[in-house]
């Protein structure tokens, strides 16, 4: 026996379901038939739900993502008359420890680099580790790759990965950072989709969540299952929590795409500390000063907590820890996620010497 | 039977029953490579992504290959690198120091140790790119030019690292200790 034996050892693994087998093909015979979105478009409020197990088949776009979310997290629906104005923004605090960085961050901005590098390890229990590069250019271009090499060739192709929904991730980051912080909330909530109807009429709200509830039905009939009951559109606090769903998801998906750009950075620090119910603490980890923003099971959905662990004194994100929720039927999986961040050249980037 | 190519030719001259051939022919393959990577959930909701990913690129084919497996196992390869990317760990995800360091392996290891954790262990330090051929090797039972093929490198790079990543595994503590005892 030797190494390569050892490996089929670990080639057994549990296939995808028939049924899986029949969504994919349906996923591409709906593009073959209606090509829509590209792929890359297709967003999802991260960590509110499993979306294995929505069972929608991959041509859903942002907005059914959405009512999927509202169809699968239950809950009661309060009463009372339905609101679509924007609820007021929670004024940060003056002392909050992340505005106060965050205007750190745009004071000791430097123009060093054109670009923005993270790279970002994941390691699943039963797998591999994951090492992951991604470079944010000034320009708004993303690259990535899972080696130098790979992201070297990325760049080098000019396979420019940013999407619409990244051009929003990021414009609401810099608003927030340089401009106005409701407007920046907004928008970074609505990124992906504004089924709720923030900011908008309350008919045009009505109709941009029934257009969202008739889109998911038609996902459903599309692969064959049947569609979930349209829900009403969530209200109170469960309407705040869906949304305050988005803006964690949205502006740390920025931050984690383009942490060593100053702007996006202050702005992600500034979003986040509108987020009534995180809590910010202080650590330390690997002899840096840390901060650490925590955020419960409301604000991910249910089935877990997050805590995102930042550097206190430049705001870099260091690690990400995902808990299960302990009352929760579905709960996560515990994971973690370690990130550097830094300033580079994209030519530098291109001749592979980051 | 049409060869992968032909079929690919057709679906680009409108015969959209041709790539659905193409896709029949692997899917299952494609399927179990995913789930060997991301596990089986995530692979289910990645295939469809990659189908509509080859679908949309298949212009870009290199019609002098008629076996189009490599090339599918690129471009999920591809649609892997976007997940890992985009998407939040929701797996467990131990701490990478206590990975490198825990390890004394020359005592701990019996024939009741749990071969498949120590192995990921070792797979787990090695470099992405040899990690990547070896699975393409080792699981999807590729020729070290295929993987080549599927990584965009030359046969002779995919060679030098599969060299390398065999050589590193063998001399892993765990590996090396595990190739050393009977293991049930």
């Amino acid at each position: 026996m030797d190494e390569m034996d050892l490996m089929k050892k670990l080639s057994d693994v549990p296939s995808p379901s028939p049924e899986a087998y029949n969504r994919a093909r349906t996923a591409l015979q709906t593009a073959m038939a209606e090509p829509a979105e590209p792929v890359g478009t297709v967003v999802r409020p991260k960590r509110w739900f499993s979306w294995p197990r929505a069972t929608v088949a991959a041509v859903g776009v942002a907005a059914v993502a959405a009512a999927v979310v509202m169809a699968t997290t239950g809950g009661s629906v309060p009463t009372g008359p339905a609101t679509q104005a924007a609820p007021p923004v929670a004024p940060p605090v003056v002392e909050s420890p992340l505005v106060k960085l965050a205007s750190e961050v745009k004071a000791a901005a430097t123009v060093q680099g054109d670009s923005s590098l993270v790279i970002g390890t994941k390691m699943p229990a039963d797998l591999p580790s994951y090492t992951f590069y991604s470079v944010y250019t000034d320009k708004g271009q993303i690259f990535g790759g899972d080696s130098t090499k790979t992201l070297a060739a990325s760049a080098s192709k000019n396979d420019d990965q940013a999407t619409p929904y990244h051009a929003k991730l990021m414009a609401a980051a810099r608003e927030a950072a340089n401009g106005d912080l409701e407007k920046a909330r907004i928008a970074m909530i609505t990124a992906a989709h504004n089924v709720t109807g923030l900011g908008l009429s309350p008919a045009e709200a009505d109709k941009a969540w029934a257009d969202a509830q008739a889109k998911i039905a038609e996902d459903f009939r599309k692969i064959g299952k049947p569609a979930p009951p349209a829900r009403p559109r969530p209200e109170g606090k469960e309407l705040e929590n869906f949304r305050n769903n988005h803006l964690w998801s949205n502006a740390t998906s920025a931050l984690f795409l383009g942490a060593a750009n100053a702007d996006i950075r202050a702005g992600v620090l500034k979003l986040i500390s509108t987020i009534p119910d995180t809590k910010v603490g202080t650590t330390e980890i690997d002899g840096q000063r840390a901060l650490t923003i925590s955020t419960g099971p409301d604000i991910q959905g249910g089935d877990a907590s997050v805590v995102l662990t930042i550097n206190a004194d430049n705001g870099l994100p260091i690690l990400q820890e995902i808990f299960p929720a302990p009352n929760s039927p579905t709960p996560s999986k515990p994971a973690k996620v370690t990130y550097k961040s830094s300033r580079v050249n994209l030519a530098d980037v291109v001749a592979g010497k980051i | 039977m049409s060869s992968d190519a032909e079929l690919i030719g057709r679906s680009l001259r409108g015969d959209t029953d041709a790539f659905v051939e193409v896709i029949s022919r692997h899917e299952t393959a494609i399927g179990n490579y995913l789930a060997r990577r991301v596990g089986r959930q995530a692979a289910e909701d990645v295939l469809g992504d990659v189908w509509v990913a080859a679908y949309e690129s298949r212009a870009t084919y290199d019609r002098s290959y008629p076996e189009a497996r490599p090339w599918l196992y690129g471009v999920a390869l591809n649609r892997l690198r976007r997940y890992w990317r985009s998407e939040p760990a929701e797996e467990p995800a131990p701490d990478l120091a206590g990975v490198a360091s825990d390890w004394d392996p020359w005592p701990a290891v019996d024939a009741r140790v749990d071969t498949q954790a120590l192995l990921r262990r070792a797979l787990a330090r090695l470099k992405p790119e040899e990690r990547e051929v070896l699975g393409l090797v080792a699981w999807e039972d590729l020729t070290v030019a295929e993987a080549g093929r599927v990584l965009d490198i030359p046969a002779g790079t995919a060679r030098r690292l599969l060299h390398q990543a065999r050589k590193a595994l063998r001399e892993a503590p765990e590996v090396a200790a595990l190739l050393q005892v009977p293991t049930t």
